[in-house]
């Protein structure tokens, strides 16, 4: 009912003219706003992390020849929730010397920055929570926020690796925002609007329509200089110097514990989303119909249909030992799940492989179909973040700045000009 | 030794790296003064892990000695003990049989792989890359699995005896061996393709921290840290112990392919060249196993009057020597160690100046220090 609430705008005017008989009008459209927001958030946002989490895990391990988290629930995916009671149920640990004030915010800034950031992110044509007309500027500035309570969690830690990796920071993010935004004007400058919903709407209609290939020679680089600059922002290998765990012990985060330190944590899985999200709107296409998504949709409602069949026989027989009696944390723990079995796997391809055709025929009236359409595209590139992060080095603080300012700066003002002189002459 | 510092002007910062830090590879400590990111001075604290192994060498026989010489530097502790025992070979002039000379080399090289292993997996661990420490440890679980089939143990080996070994090899050693040599060749192409040819790592390791050969010899510094500055010198080949003179084999040395020769680049690239020359011989040595004892004749009790000896033999980390002086009775009057950690990290403080606190971690892994060895 929520989804439907946030996707149909009759049926929300519906419902407040319902409510609107009882109630003051004011009331209800604050009430209205703050529950749209929390669904919002508790159904769309907030999961991201936890699930980008239990990926990242399960995919290091494969590329380390390990196994990975595999014990709690079917194929470990109740993992994060373990994680997560974890982090609450943690000391909450304040070192000497600290200034309790900043160090206490610190976390909430890198959270909310991460958290607000997808106010404006069209998730499809109606889930969008604030249709703003310079969404663009909006992003820009929010990630700025980021910064600030990096620098606050290291000054206040009193700690010197901590100041260090605050220090690198502030220098990287502060760099990278310029070749981050040049590369972000560009499909400003092709679609005339700084509203990302008309940038998105600008590329219906097929896979060449899509930003990245609007005008080759110039969208192709700006797009790679925009994924590298907000892997900088977001600090992500190969550019996570700020938390350089072999040199700066873990960087500004060293001194927090527990769920501060899952709030920095979540900050990042969701910054790193959110990348992946302005990607996909600003050059991938975003939530529109083309035959490009079906790969990336397919992978998606595979893996999707996979898990829900595992939980699907695991779910019998926890219920039986429920019923039995039996302590539900053995039974988590010690429950092995047989490996899928093949015929399994491949009656999810051919789910997923019909669903997706499905998806395709009705893409336009459907609003989940967008949804999925979307998320599989941004998570897509999450998993390349996560490639790129288990197999490079890091660098170092000097060549981070000579790549910013002597290459990726110069290189996105290049494209930035081709993009403007190509759209005047073509 | 007084650590404070006598003068802190406003631009410097003084940072306290280790005991406990992720990256110092065992108990390390180095106190750094650093102006922002770049580093002005280190100076390493070392004995945060002493033992006191000399002196325990004194209390027990020279037979007892042999497990801790294990301890000396656990990462290759088969060449620990082979150096200890043919100093007291020398000593007493004990005969090890052909065999035995071959077990001793087989052992060697498979340790000497084991701790290439960890150096290198180490290094690209602290420069930010996680996986190829994974794959390398993966490979030398391999080795630990076969070594444990040798001897018994995964870590300290004791494995040879003064005259000899203690086990001979096993049924299917031999095969086992070759099956995991094939999947070593294949997971040195990997690397190669991983790190060794990876732009981001060569940028960060390639003319770091040069090394001349003048100043390598000047500070004792010995093994794959004093070859990477362009110099053939290895033991196994200048001053041939066992029966490695019946080996063929090359000494790889740092060409400065990346950028100045002996830089942080030559000595990661040495040891890889170094791993691919091990793989040949422990080929040649299970092929040309001899047959006979593996263990000479020694006396249970060893006593030699006031002489001493010194012997030693090419370790992971360079010559290891052990000096032995014997005073008559069962027990040793002193055993000295002598080790290529203790050199290395005392060159640390001229090489790691002007550079950046992520370089110092990048020279500290290069050297491939181990504590146990700096300390013992």
């Amino acid at each position: 009912m929520s989804v439907q609430y946030l996707a149909d705008a009759a049926y929300r005017e519906e419902v407040l003219l319902f409510f609107s008989r009882v109630i003051p009008g004011q009331v209800i459209e604050a009430i209205t706003l703050f529950a749209t927001v929390a669904v919002f958030f508790s159904l769309m946002v907030t999961p991201i992390a936890a699930i980008s989490v239990y990926i990242e895990r399960r995919l290091s391990a494969k590329m380390q020849s390990r196994i990975g988290c595999n014990r709690l629930g079917p194929e470990g995916i109740f993992q994060m929730v373990a994680d997560g009671i974890k982090m609450i149920s943690k000391e909450d640990f304040m070192p000497q010397g600290a200034d309790a004030f900043l160090f206490k915010f610190a976390p909430y800034l890198v959270m909310v920055g991460a958290f607000v950031s997808f106010a404006c992110i069209p998730f499809s044509k109606q889930l969008l929570l604030a249709d703003i007309n310079i969404g663009v500027v909006y992003l820009l500035a929010l990630s700025s926020i980021v910064v600030i309570g990096i620098m606050l969690a290291g000054w206040s830690s009193n700690n010197k690796w901590s100041l260090l990796g605050s220090l690198r920071s502030a220098a990287q993010i502060v760099s990278y925002e310029i070749p981050l935004g040049m590369s972000l004007l560009i499909p400003v400058i092709i679609t005339g609007s700084l509203n990302l919903q008309e940038i998105n709407q600008f590329q219906s209609g097929g896979i060449h329509n899509w930003l990245v290939f609007y005008a080759l020679p110039f969208t192709v680089p700006a797009f790679v200089i925009y994924f590298i600059s907000a892997l900088a922002e977001v600090n992500r290998t190969p550019f996570d110097l700020p938390e350089a765990e072999s040199e700066l012990v873990s960087g500004f985060h060293t001194e927090y514990s527990g769920i501060r330190w899952g709030l920095f944590f979540i900050g990042e899985y969701h910054n790193m989303f959110l990348i992946s999200c302005i990607a996909v709107t600003a050059f991938l296409g975003g939530y529109q119909k083309s035959a490009a998504n079906f790969p990336f949709v397919i992978v998606s409602l595979f893996f999707m249909f996979f898990i829900t069949f595992h939980i699907l026989t695991f779910l019998p027989k926890l219920g039986f030992s429920l019923f039995q009696g039996k302590n539900i944390l053995d039974m988590l723990m010690f429950h092995h799940p047989k490996p899928m079995r093949r015929w399994l796997r491949i009656v999810c391809l051919i789910l997923a492989v019909v669903v997706s055709i499905l998806f395709y025929i009705n893409h336009a009236h459907s609003n989940m179909i967008q949804v999925v359409t979307f998320i599989s595209k941004a998570y897509f590139l999450v998993l390349f973040i996560m490639w790129l992060r288990w197999s490079l080095p890091r660098y170092r603080i000097d060549q981070l700045m000579d790549l910013c300012w002597k290459k990726l700066i110069p290189i996105s003002f290049i494209c930035l000009c081709g993009v403007l002189v190509w759209v005047v002459l073509i | 030794m007084n650590f404070e510092t006598q003068y802190i002007n406003d631009r410097q910062m003084e940072l306290n790296m280790g005991p406990q830090h992720p990256s110092t590879h065992g108990v390390l400590r180095f106190i750094v003064t650093t102006d922002g990111e770049l580093i002005e001075k280190v100076v390493p604290d070392v004995g945060y892990l002493h033992r006191s192994i000399e002196k325990i060498g004194e209390k027990v026989s020279y037979h007892g000695f042999m497990p801790y010489t294990d301890r000396v530097d656990y990462v290759s502790a088969m060449t620990a003990n082979h150096a200890y025992a043919r100093s007291i070979e020398k000593m007493a002039n004990i005969e090890v049989p052909k065999r035995g000379h071959y077990l001793r080399m087989l052992a060697d090289e498979l340790c000497r792989l084991a701790s290439h292993l960890i150096a290198i997996g180490t290094y690209p661990m602290d420069i930010g890359a996680v996986t190829p420490f994974v794959h390398a440890l993966r490979e030398r679980e391999k080795i630990n699995d076969l070594l444990e089939e040798l001897c018994g143990a995964r870590l300290t080996y004791n494995y040879m005896r003064i005259g000899g070994v203690s086990f001979d090899i096993p049924q299917q050693f031999v095969s086992k061996t070759k099956v995991f040599l094939q999947e070593f060749a294949i997971f040195l192409d990997e690397l190669d393709r991983m790190l060794s040819e990876n732009t981001i790592f060569i940028q960060r390791v390639a003319n770091l921290a040069a090394i001349t050969t003048k100043d390598a010899i000047a500070y004792g510094l010995v093994g794959p840290n004093l070859r990477a500055t362009g110099l053939h010198y290895d033991l196994r080949k200048d001053q041939p112990y066992a029966c490695y003179n019946e080996l063929d084999f090359e000494v790889p040395v740092g060409k400065g392919e990346q950028g100045i020769l002996g830089d942080c680049y030559d000595r990661f690239i040495v040891r890889v060249e170094e791993m691919k020359q091990s793989a040949k011989m422990i080929r040649q040595i299970i092929d040309n196993l001899p047959e006979g004892p593996i263990i000479g004749k020694a006396p249970k009790t060893i006593r030699e009057k006031d002489t001493s000896s010194y012997a030693s033999v090419e370790s992971s980390r360079g010559e290891l020597g052990f000096f032995v002086v014997a005073n008559g009775t069962a027990n040793a009057h002193r055993v000295k160690i002598r080790s290529g950690s203790f050199a290395a990290i005392s060159m640390l403080e001229k090489i790691a100046q002007g550079v950046f606190i992520a370089d110092l971690v990048a020279i500290i892994a290069s050297l491939d220090l181990v504590a146990p060895e700096i300390d013992r």
